[in-house]
């Protein structure tokens, strides 16, 4: 077969699926439901390991899926949200729809583990007992003097916020300023802030008028896909977007809208802050993040903790602490490779032996709406690396678009289509 | 995916991986995988029963 014959949204799904396949487990023969997992987050992370322990478990494992919100909304395609041109239904997700699978959807909140008796306990269900316990919640942010995020939205997690950030763009003067604040790395999504930028250009670029978008980062310089978002920022929107290297967010005024950076005081109609990111409340609640870390350590080929006495508790997605980017697709990839973990430790087989080794894979592909009808991508894919027991990003794997256009916006539908199908459906 | 046959799945990937001008995304995506791995997941997909196998249409 040619290569410009292939199917596209076969070539997509594969990606996705790819860190699957070479892991898949062999079915289980032991006593149904011998095991019971709790999955504390119902995110990307979350919603793809409790979906494939059922796939692969064979029957072995009893899945409670557990968190406070029974839909989760997509960051991944938000700022089509934004944009207008997806309602917020074609993000949210409910999480009983993996009942199909045997999940146990239970809307509840972790707010309690003891890690050496392995029970964990449910806000309003009391304490549970678990064999493993996969913690999945994704990021919380530090505090950020002055700011009221219902105010000044970050929209860096789904939802009301992306509602609140939408209605505040569509209702900016034509001469307004939106201001963006970009964390110190690391943060969820790389390319997402840069992507939010160019969003936000577009939308203001159709309305015409003069509005501006004043993108502060607190790093030194673009954190991904660089060159696309350089190009875009230079040669799509140079009247539009001002862009502002090591300018890091000191506090916030909502009275007057304003921002103190590093490099000095900006004061606009619209304050999009994304605030610096740690693990979430629920994973540092349960003692897995150590004092003046962020993020908790890992073992990359199961994903549970390397904390002495934290055995049996697993942390993936965006909570976790290995260098690999924080993403939906990286946390779906990162989910089977726990799932698989969870599967043969349960069956007593090794987890660490040279053929499951060899196959510990994770990719992320990412793409990013440049304008209303054209995207970009970047990808990079990552290798466990028995010599320092990190994943290590494969030579070559790590490339951007480097330009917009339309035929990546439809890879970007079909992208996010199969994600999510694999993740939530 | 599921269900369809391993040597097109197979050969499917090794294209992919193949040097090209063109930038597309999958042949990076496809610099992530050894060929061990491509015949492993080739393998994992045909073994799976599929829905609804479809004449390979867009």
């Amino acid at each position: 077969m040619k290569a410009d014959a292939i199917d596209r949204r076969s070539l997509l799904r594969t990606s996705i699926a790819t860190g699957a396949a070479a892991l898949a487990s062999t079915s289980a023969r032991a006593q149904q439901n011998a095991y019971h997992v709790v999955v504390a987050g119902g995110g990307f992370a979350g919603a793809t390991t409790a979906k494939y322990l059922r796939l692969w478990g064979g029957g072995l494992i009893r899945v409670t899926l557990v968190d406070p919100k029974p839909d989760h909304y997509s960051c991944i395609m938000s700022n089509l949200v934004i944009e207008g041109s997806l309602p917020l239904s074609a993000i949210r997700f409910p999480l009983s729809a993996l009942g199909v699978y045997g999940v146990n959807y239970v809307q509840d909140r972790v707010n309690g583990v003891d890690a050496q008796k392995r029970l964990v306990r449910f806000a309003r269900g009391g304490w549970q007992t678990y064999d493993r316990l996969v913690l999945a919640g994704g990021i919380s942010f530090r505090p950020v003097q002055g700011l009221d995020s219902s105010k000044a939205p970050h929209g860096w997690i789904a939802g009301s916020q992306t509602r609140i950030l939408k209605s505040q763009i569509a209702t900016m003067p034509d001469n307004g300023t939106y201001i963006l604040t970009i964390p110190r790395s690391p943060y969820r999504c790389p390319p997402g802030p840069y992507e939010r930028a160019c969003a936000v250009a577009a939308i203001l670029k159709a309305r015409g008028g003069k509005a501006r978008v004043i993108v502060l980062d607190a790093n030194p310089g673009i954190q991904a896909a660089a060159k696309t978002f350089g190009a875009a920022f230079a040669n799509l929107y140079p009247n539009i977007i001002t862009y502002v290297p090591n300018a890091w967010l000191l506090s916030a005024d909502m009275t007057t809208k304003t921002v103190t950076t590093s490099a000095g005081k900006f004061s606009g109609d619209v304050l999009n802050i994304i605030p610096r990111q740690r693990a979430s409340s629920l994973v540092r609640g349960a003692g897995v993040v150590p004092s003046g870390s962020y993020f908790a350590p890992v073992d990359p080929l199961s994903y549970e903790s390397t904390l002495p006495g934290y055995s049996g508790i697993h942390i993936i997605g965006d909570s976790q602490g290995t260098s690999q980017p924080k993403s939906g697709h990286m946390a779906n990839a990162q989910a089977k490779i726990c799932a698989d973990a969870v599967i043969r430790l349960f069956q007593g087989q090794a987890i660490d032996d040279a053929a499951r080794v060899a196959s510990v894979t994770t990719n992320s592909a990412c793409f990013s709406p440049i304008t209303l009808s054209e995207a970009s991508w970047l990808t990079a894919s990552f290798a466990y690396d028995p010599a320092t027991k990190a994943m290590k990003l494969m030579p070559g794997s790590l490339a951007e678009s480097g330009r917009w256009s339309i035929s990546n916006y439809r890879d970007m539908k079909s992208w996010s289509k199969n994600l999510w199908a694999d993740t939530f459906k | 995916l599921a269900g369809e046959g391993y040597f097109d799945l197979r050969d499917e990937m090794l294209d992919m991986m193949r040097p090209s001008e063109t930038g597309e995304i999958m042949k990076h995506q496809a610099k992530g995988y050894t060929a061990a791995q491509v015949d492993l997941i080739a393998s994992f997909f045909a073994s799976l029963q599929s829905k609804a196998v479809s004449g390979g249409g867009k």
